[in-house]
């Protein structure tokens, strides 16, 4: 028999969905589809999602007519109760003869490891795809799911109303129910273009008749429709269109007929701050901006009509009222909170809570102020000043009526306060900082420029943590919802990108004094085991394996960009043979002392040299010496600004041979209880000059082993 | 309605405002007019906060006089005010065809909807001192917002069945394009005056009410004392006079806003002060009804009480 492929359609007619739901939804109505189809084992050549504001449809081409016949091997009960004495077939052999729908006598034996079972072979010849397919539509068109749904008359929950389902089965109509609607033929064009009901003839003419209907139903293709629409548009002006794809998107999905109307707005209106104008178009009214050569913002924009034809002119008149009354808004609250001043606005973030437990924002400047000059006192004494300016205003933004007001501008929380301190005439580096401090916002946001920016994003998301801490909040498993871990992420990359060294454990500790002194008490939560794992996720993420990255985070992991330095020579030397050496130096020491009774091990720092003269043995004396040398050679590099750690692991690498000798000629666990300790002193001084850099038992043995 | 069929448009604000009556009476709407205290948006108005709760069928239309002592701009932004009037309809259950509906009575005051941009547009309605939200859209005119739309999923803090859609026309911006005029302020009310010589002076000197003469203290005073007093009607069962207690809080506490008495930390908690009377006075309704019967649901011999339902 020749294979017949046909197409199939559902639409899914609703009322206007959001559009930040549609795209979504096409993924998993598609991916639904693909799925159920496979299960059913029906063949088709292609399956796509199509849709806009007032419809999700499902397209499948070259479908087959029939679902794949399919022979399936049903295992049934031990032969030995399959049979009875007389070799008869037993209830359990007839019953499962009759569950699969195969005689008895057509049952086959198969061998297995537990005995021999009796086995069915049950052939489906397949259903006709046509009589499976209103099982499948209905599953589908159900089993969307929306960030948010409604409930319109009792049939469901959906993202908004379902009004029509279009069900085609090439020309037929495939009948099921779904939200109290009876699928059908039945659908609606554009709202304004083709208002009417009409009747779509068949699957493969779902698009072209909605053309007819003034509907462009595939997004991708609305999509470059609305581009170049835009830069159209923008070129008439000599400028171009400010085009992210994310306003590119939303407004794609606003539509299902697009068309540019290009907008003027007063120059005057330019006086206000980049970012306001900008968002005074873009965030409510979805507008695109229009820049000049320059760079600079010019008087226009340019907005997506969803339709066509007459009305042009009325629509760029209604659209330039709205934009007109929102930059207008836009200058009330800038002028109001000019008239006031920032220094005002400072004191009303008293009025601001930040956190019950932690006082208002004001209280929170306060403390940043003192760790944003700490800071500066330990990376660039110089911009203290201007850094301490900064700190004190950079939040002065939460007080203006242009974040306040609830508005479309408490966008630009974080990004205004820069644009009052430059106009109240505040110095430049002041205004930069406050500029820059609110980056980077992601992992793949610039990192602030400026030394004064750098410190102040760096001492705004050390108190984001340390305060968070103190107040109870938790990060756990995926959640972030206070922002903590971003924050620490944040300061790990700046410092690791800008090459800056700080130990920020022993500034989260300073910070806690502050609170202390503020009578905040301390919270549950360990800032090191936090501090870790976030430093532990960037090493990660630039390459370095886990065990490389728990060995030195064990040790002073305060300082991420020296903690990378370690990482770094420890990765350089994993990969040579001396790495063996090293590994077989650490180990001997290590090994036995985790074998003695912790009691016998003398403490570190214990004046070992005082007992020298009781040294029995030469190579005693020998590894307690060159111990002692390595340790003031490492205490030397680690203090200088950028250790040489590799040169460091060379001259722990080089007590290999005295540690040799050291255990050739003694034996550590001796009866004489002073020798054993004395010995196991020498020892642990070993242990505790290698554990300066890493905790290497938490390293392999050999050279590219990894451990475990 | 025949979408080709031009309708003239109306010569003033009051003939177009006359034009949507006469399109939802037609409809089968009760027009029971604006409430009689001051509120924030017709959603105040008993006709709706009360009416969407609970299985009757109802069908109202109204103008409400809409107090936002925020939004006052002296008269100076050509679309801002503190004191607007909203065209609403509450429609019980929602129609299956309501946004059809809703457009039709678009084109019966005479806009083209051919010759302009319409959108639906995202709007997840929240009115946190009634405790109540909804989904919906803002519908665009043009880029310009002209109607709230929203079905009703709670108000008071119960669950709706049937769901409401509620239908709120901003008719001031309506009005404005029907007329080619680009402020409020040069509406023709009548044909012979415009909106600047009934309203404009009231802005201006509201404005400076709400902004900078009124008395914060009084007004904390004022609210402690209809919060009490609210608890009292409500508790005694009086509904209706609880409820209008619940809304001179709500005014109370736009105006102490606008004067930016109210601190961000207070506001959360005078917030949820209204909203926990909002929904005494919901429950207290909801009971009322059951106890009544349901008299809507009886169908046509319901008609003496919605003719008479201009008080709900």
């Amino acid at each position: 028999m020749r294979a017949v492929s046909r197409t199939f359609l559902l639409e899914i007619g609703c009322e206007e969905l959001p559009a930040g739901f549609i795209a979504p939804a096409l993924r998993q109505l598609e991916s639904l589809a693909r799925d159920g189809l496979k299960e059913a084992r029906i063949g088709s050549t292609s399956v796509r999602a199509v849709g806009t504001p007032r419809r999700l449809a499902l397209l499948a081409e070259g479908v087959a007519e029939r679902q794949e016949a399919e022979t399936r091997e049903l295992t049934g009960p031990a032969v030995r109760v399959a049979f009875d004495a007389a070799g008869l077939p037993t209830n359990a052999a007839r019953g499962f003869a009759k569950s699969a729908g195969v005689p008895v006598e057509a049952l086959e034996r198969v061998k297995t490891a537990k005995g021999e079972y009796l086995l069915a072979r049950v052939h489906d010849a397949g259903k006709p795809a046509r009589d499976v397919l209103p099982e499948l539509l209905k599953a589908w068109a159900s089993g969307l799911s929306f960030p948010k749904t409604m409930q319109w008359d009792g049939s469901g929950r959906f993202a908004r109303p379902v009004r029509w389902i279009v069900s085609l089965w090439d020309g037929e109509v495939v009948p099921f129910e779904c939200f109290g609607i009876e699928s059908g033929r039945r659908s609606r064009g554009h709202r304004t273009l083709s208002p009417e009901w009409f009747e779509i003839k068949s699957a493969d003419r779902y698009l072209a008749t909605l053309r007819d209907r003034g509907v462009v139903a595939d997004p991708g293709e609305r999509r470059e429709q609305v581009e170049s629409l835009v830069s159209k548009a923008s070129a008439a002006k000599q400028g171009k269109a400010m085009t992210d794809p994310e306003l590119l998107e939303e407004v794609t999905n606003l539509i299902e007929w697009p068309d540019a109307i290009l907008g003027h707005f007063d120059e005057d209106y330019l006086e206000l701050p980049t970012p306001v104008v900008v968002t005074a178009m873009r965030a409510h009214q979805r507008y695109f901006p229009v820049e000049g050569g320059s760079g600079k913002l010019l008087p226009h924009f340019v907005a997506i009509r969803n339709g066509r034809g007459e009305g042009a002119d009325s629509i760029r008149r209604g659209n330039e009222i709205v934009l007109r009354a929102r930059l207008e808004d836009a200058r009330f609250y800038w002028q109001n909170d000019l008239k006031v001043g920032l220094e005002a606005k400072v004191l009303e973030l008293k009025q601001i809570l930040w956190h019950e437990k932690l006082g208002s924002v004001f209280d929170r400047i306060q403390r940043l102020v003192q760790l944003a000059e700490e800071l500066a006192r330990q990376l660039a004494p110089k911009v203290r000043g201007g850094v301490s300016r900064a700190a004190y205003l950079c939040k002065a933004d939460l007080a203006t009526e242009m974040i306040r007001s609830g508005k479309e501008f408490a966008a630009l929380e974080g990004v205004v306060g820069a644009e009052y301190a430059a106009a109240q005439g505040e110095p430049a580096e002041v205004v930069r900082a406050i500029r820059e401090h609110i980056l980077p916002r992601g992992p793949s946001d610039p990192l602030p420029p400026s030394m004064e920016g750098t410190i102040l994003a760096i001492a705004d998301r050390l108190d984001v943590i340390v305060g968070g801490f103190r107040a109870g909040l938790l990060v756990s498993g995926s959640q972030d919802p206070y922002g903590l871990r971003r924050a620490g992420n944040g300061i790990v990359r700046i410092l690791l990108e800008k090459t800056i060294r700080l130990d920020v454990a022993g500034l989260a500790t300073w910070l806690g004094g502050v609170y202390d002194r503020a009578g905040i008490p301390t919270g549950q939560t360990d800032f090191t085991e936090f501090w870790v794992q976030r430093v532990a996720s960037a090493l990660e993420e630039r390459g370095i394996p886990y065990d490389t990255a728990a060995s030195v985070l064990a040790v002073r992991p305060g300082d991420p960009l020296d903690v990378w330095a370690r990482a770094k020579a420890i990765e350089a030397i994993r990969e040579t043979e001396d790495f063996e050496g090293l590994m077989i130096g650490y180990r001997r020491a290590a090994n036995i002392l985790r074998t003695a009774p912790p009691e016998e091990i003398a403490v570190s720092g214990q004046p070992l040299a005082e007992r020298a003269e009781a040294f029995t043995d030469k190579a005693e004396a020998d590894l307690h010496l060159e111990t002692k040398m390595a340790r003031q050679a490492v205490e030397t590099y680690l203090q200088s600004q950028e250790p040489d750690y590799p040169a460091v692991l060379r001259h722990l690498l080089g007590l290999r041979p005295a540690i040799d000798r050291f255990f050739e000629a003694v034996m550590v666990m001796a009866d004489d209880p002073a020798a054993r300790k004395r010995r196991l002193a020498i020892l642990e001084g070993v242990r505790q000059t290698f554990i300066r850099i890493a905790e290497f038992s938490a390293l392999p043995s050999a050279p590219g082993q990894k451990s475990v | 309605m025949n979408p080709k069929q031009k309708i003239e448009v109306p010569a003033s604000f009051q003939e177009m405002l006359l034009r949507l009556e006469q399109f939802w009476s037609g409809y089968g709407c009760v027009l029971v007019q604006p409430y009689s205290s001051e509120v924030g948006a017709g959603t105040f108005n008993p006709a709706t906060f009360f009416r969407v709760l609970g299985p009757e069928p109802w069908k109202a239309a109204y103008v409400e006089p809409s107090r936002r002592p925020k939004d006052g701009r002296y008269g100076k932004n050509p679309n801002r005010l503190q004191m607007f009037y909203q065209y609403q309809v509450v429609l019980k259950p929602s129609p299956p065809d309501v946004l059809d509906v809703y457009l039709d009575s678009l084109r019966h005051i005479g806009i083209e909807l051919e010759k302009h941009d319409v959108r639906f547009v995202e709007d997840d309605w929240e009115s946190p001192t009634l405790g109540a939200w909804g989904l919906g859209w803002e519908v665009w005119l043009d880029g310009q917002e002209i109607t709230q739309f929203t079905y009703f999923q709670q108000s008071g803090g119960y669950d709706l069945n049937p769901i409401s859609a509620e239908i709120t026309y901003g008719i001031e911006r309506i009005a404005c394009y029907l007329q080619g005029v680009d402020r409020i302020m040069d509406l023709r009310w009548s044909r012979d005056v415009r909106w600047d010589e009934l309203f404009l002076k009231g802005e201006v000197e509201w404005s400076t009410f709400n902004f900078e003469q009124s008395n914060p203290a009084l007004l904390f005073e004022q609210f402690e004392k209809m919060e009490k007093e609210a608890e009292r009607l409500l508790t005694a069962g009086l509904v209706l006079p609880g409820y209008d207690y619940v809304i001179k809080c709500s005014h109370l506490f736009n105006l102490l806003e606008a004067r930016g008495a109210i601190s961000v930390t207070e506001r959360v908690g005078t917030i949820a002060r209204v909203r926990k009377l909002a929904r005494r006075a919901a429950g207290a309704f909801l009971k009322q009804r059951e106890e009544m019967g349901y008299p809507l649901l009886r169908g046509p011999s319901a008609t003496a009480e919605l003719a008479g339902a201009g008080r709900v």
